[in-house]
């Protein structure tokens, strides 16, 4: 019997061989469900706060995200198209896909489409952007969360 | 703001600024007193900022 062999046999070093190996597989579990908990904070903003159990941080980004995307769209901003020649549209379609589902149910809400003639389309526009900036920094903190190195 | 629902301009800069403070002060901030402090700060500098802009742009208006 070699000197390992005799300190595994000692009670505190099972329980450290416990506990790292445990760490271990919670640290194969974490990487494996990284990429759901960032699809799911993508598709539904919070959720996947919520999966990590920070419940009232999911909450308030939920909320946070969906009032902003949908008093953009209730009041008519722009949905941009994934094609476009300008290269600001692509970008406000990337923003507009970083809010998940609303961006999804948008033409639901505005049957009549978008209309950026007035001011409040513009500023709905805005609305819409910016709630997919905040979905898209919220999907970057969730997956900081589930690879632990955020808290 | 008009549209399906009427909202006025300053309403519609209040309510940005409010759900934006608040979601950048659970995003970045690690307690929940902290969180509010954050929140709170950001909310006032936004309207600050957006009410200075405006007196200073007041003389040019007319």
């Amino acid at each position: 019997m070699n000197e390992t062999e005799i300190h595994d046999d000692h009670p505190d070093q099972q329980v450290a061989a416990a506990e790292a190996g445990g760490s271990v597989a919670a640290a194969g579990a974490r990487q494996f469900l990284t990429p759901f908990i960032c699809v799911a904070a993508w598709l539904v903003p919070g959720l996947g706060h919520l999966l990590l159990r920070r419940w009232g941080r999911g909450l308030l980004i939920f909320c946070a995200v969906a009032g902003l995307a949908l008093i953009g769209f209730y009041a008519r901003g722009q949905v941009f198209p994934p094609t476009s020649d300008d290269p600001f549209g692509t970008l406000g379609f990337l923003a507009d896909v970083c809010t998940g589902v609303f961006f999804a149910i948008a033409h639901l809400i505005e049957k009549t489409g978008p209309d950026v003639s007035r001011a409040a389309g513009d500023y709905g526009t805005r609305f819409v952007a910016a709630a997919g900036l905040l979905n898209l920094l919220a999907v970057l903190d969730a997956c900081g969360i589930a690879l632990g190195r955020r808290s | 703001m008009d549209g399906i629902f009427h909202l006025s301009h300053f309403a519609g800069m209040v309510t940005f600024a409010l759900l934006v403070s608040v979601a950048l002060g659970c995003l970045s901030q690690q307690t929940a007193r902290a969180r509010m402090i954050y929140a709170t700060w950001s909310f006032v500098l936004f309207i600050g900022t957006a009410l200075a802009i405006a007196w200073l742009m007041y003389p040019f208006s007319r």
